[in-house]
């Protein structure tokens, strides 16, 4: 339980400084529900840096479609 | 008048001369005058503009001249696009109205002669729910108006069902021209990503933002696309050479292969499945091979997309969202919030991913020629039970935004008592072909014909 809530306080400490960082200045709500959500977040980015690729991948943002 | 269904119709009813632009427009603005309060169509309209441009088609026509590709036909425009005749808002309080010149594809429908009759609701830059607290109209489904009509393009979407115009334009960032189109049950096409210029549509994510059309049916989505599509010197994804010309060709099924998404239709509900199975088998029975596929990382690239556009949406919204954050609607601000909590690595990550599934797609696009899945796994949620992350489940339109592939949403029949659209997917710049297989599907359909009992 300790570990549970150390782990809480860490994100909220982290997702307050990403927020500092930004320079914006959400409601106490909205930044309750930035903690809450923010590992499923993190999840989701770490999943991406999951998949095996097998060559080196340029960026999507011209295509040569 | 009998109002037509279709810009298709319309046009020939126009050439022969059985009805003219003004009696179009005329019962277009009497349909907005009937059912905008109850739909939430538009955000600015201009009556005695729309009456004047019909007139002045009209009157061209009768002396003999050659006339546009669209000359006295009523279409709608999304108000995330510029106009010059009236003030820009993205439906939110965050930005002052843009004042500005037409953007390149409005100029092309004007010039084409279409008749603009106003600027058409939408999510607050296209991101955001619509918010009951900011002083902007909640669109309503035609179908039910306790429903939702998807979005962002959702005023183009309902007024073509509803019968305020025939056709129009919208966006699409991860599904929000074929969205909508499904819900209200008409036609919607995302094109491939560099075929239609972006120059003067307000920006949601720069690399996932795609501008088309929605219609009641392919064709009229055809007719539109030849008309905005290619080059405008401006938008640097546009490829010089790409151009679109609706032809009349017949697509031959017989021998091409069509693969039905499994990744999609696990996640839709039974009515869905067995709907886009239908398809399959009236597919098969033209001639195509039919089957099963797997998109290659499906959830990873539906990921890329959410999460790269919230990235790409605060980078662009950061200034405001620093001085004016309340002036957002909370659903907005919500998504923005994510943005700002992504890194650069995080965010370039986003794009490698996309880059690795279009090198996958191209893999899977020499064994199969189109392929079909469901445009969202249900029909159209209620208004009074909208979630944002529900939402973004229904849709199986994403992944089409990451890699740039052409998408037409097309109806497919009802679940629920509401619409439900068959999304066609085509190999890149292969619009013709995904737009035919809309179009051939259509005459051996119905649901594209169901008009909305208002």
């Amino acid at each position: 339980m300790s570990g549970e809530s150390t782990n809480y306080s860490q994100t909220a400490e982290f997702v307050r400084q990403l927020l500092t960082a930004a320079g914006i200045a959400p409601d106490t709500d909205e930044i309750e529900r930035a903690i809450k959500g923010y590992p499923a977040l993190r999840e989701s980015m770490e999943r991406l840096y999951r998949i095996p690729y097998d060559h080196e991948e340029d960026l999507a943002v011209i295509f040569s479609a | 008048m009998q109002y037509p269904e279709t810009i298709a119709s319309a046009l020939d009813a126009l050439l022969t001369g059985a009805i003219t632009s003004e009696e179009l427009v005329e019962a277009s603005l009497e349909r907005s005058e009937q059912f905008d309060d109850l739909l939430g169509v538009f955000l600015h309209q201009d009556a005695e503009q729309a009456r004047a441009a019909a007139k002045a088609v009209d009157l061209r026509r009768r002396a003999g001249e050659t006339m546009g590709p669209l000359a006295g036909i009523p279409l709608g425009v999304k108000d995330n696009i510029l106009t010059a005749d009236a003030p820009t808002t993205a439906q939110s309080s965050a930005r002052d109205p843009i004042e500005s010149d037409d953007a390149p594809i409005v100029a092309r429908l004007r010039q084409a002669e279409a008749v603009i009759m106003g600027k058409t609701t939408t999510l607050e830059f296209a991101l955001g729910f619509n918010d009951p607290d900011k002083p902007f109209p909640i669109p309503r489904n035609p179908w039910n108006v306790t429903h939702w009509t998807g979005g962002s393009s959702s005023g183009t979407a309902s007024g073509t069902q509803a019968g305020m115009f025939l056709g129009g334009l919208g966006t699409d960032t991860a599904g929000s021209i074929r969205m909508p189109a499904a819900w209200c049950g008409i036609s919607g096409h995302k094109p491939t990503f560099g075929l239609v210029p972006r120059t003067g549509v307000l920006p949601l994510g720069w690399t996932l933002d795609h501008a088309g059309p929605l219609a009641r049916t392919a064709e009229d989505c055809a007719i539109l696309l030849s008309v905005i599509a290619g080059p405008d010197g401006e938008d640097r994804s546009v490829r010089d050479q790409v151009s679109f010309d609706f032809a009349e060709v017949e697509l031959d099924f017989r021998g091409l292969r069509v693969g039905i998404a499994q990744n999609p239709m696990s996640r839709s509900v039974t009515g869905v499945q067995r709907l886009v199975l239908d398809a399959g088998v009236m597919f098969e029975s033209l001639g195509a091979r039919v089957f099963e596929l797997e998109l290659p990382v499906y959830e990873e690239v539906v990921d890329s997309v959410m999460l790269g556009l919230s990235a790409e949406a605060f980078a662009y919204h950061r200034p405001e969202a620093i001085n004016r954050w309340h002036d957002y609607g909370r659903s907005t601000r919500s998504a923005l919030l994510t943005g700002a909590l992504l890194s650069s690595t995080d965010y370039l990550q986003t794009l490698r991913v996309r880059r690795f599934a279009q090198r996958r797609l191209e893999e899977l696009f020499e064994n199969v020629d189109l392929i079909i899945a469901p445009t969202a796994t249900q029909s159209a949620p209620r208004l009074d039970r909208l979630d944002f992350q529900e939402v973004v489940g229904m849709l199986q339109t994403h992944y089409w935004n990451g890699t740039g592939h052409p998408a037409l949403s097309v109806p497919m029949g009802s679940v629920d008592g509401l619409p439900v659209g068959l999304q066609i997917v085509g190999r890149p710049f292969a619009d013709q072909q995904v737009l035919d297989a809309g179009r051939i599907w259509q005459r051996h359909t119905d649901y594209h014909t169901q008009v909305v009992p208002l």
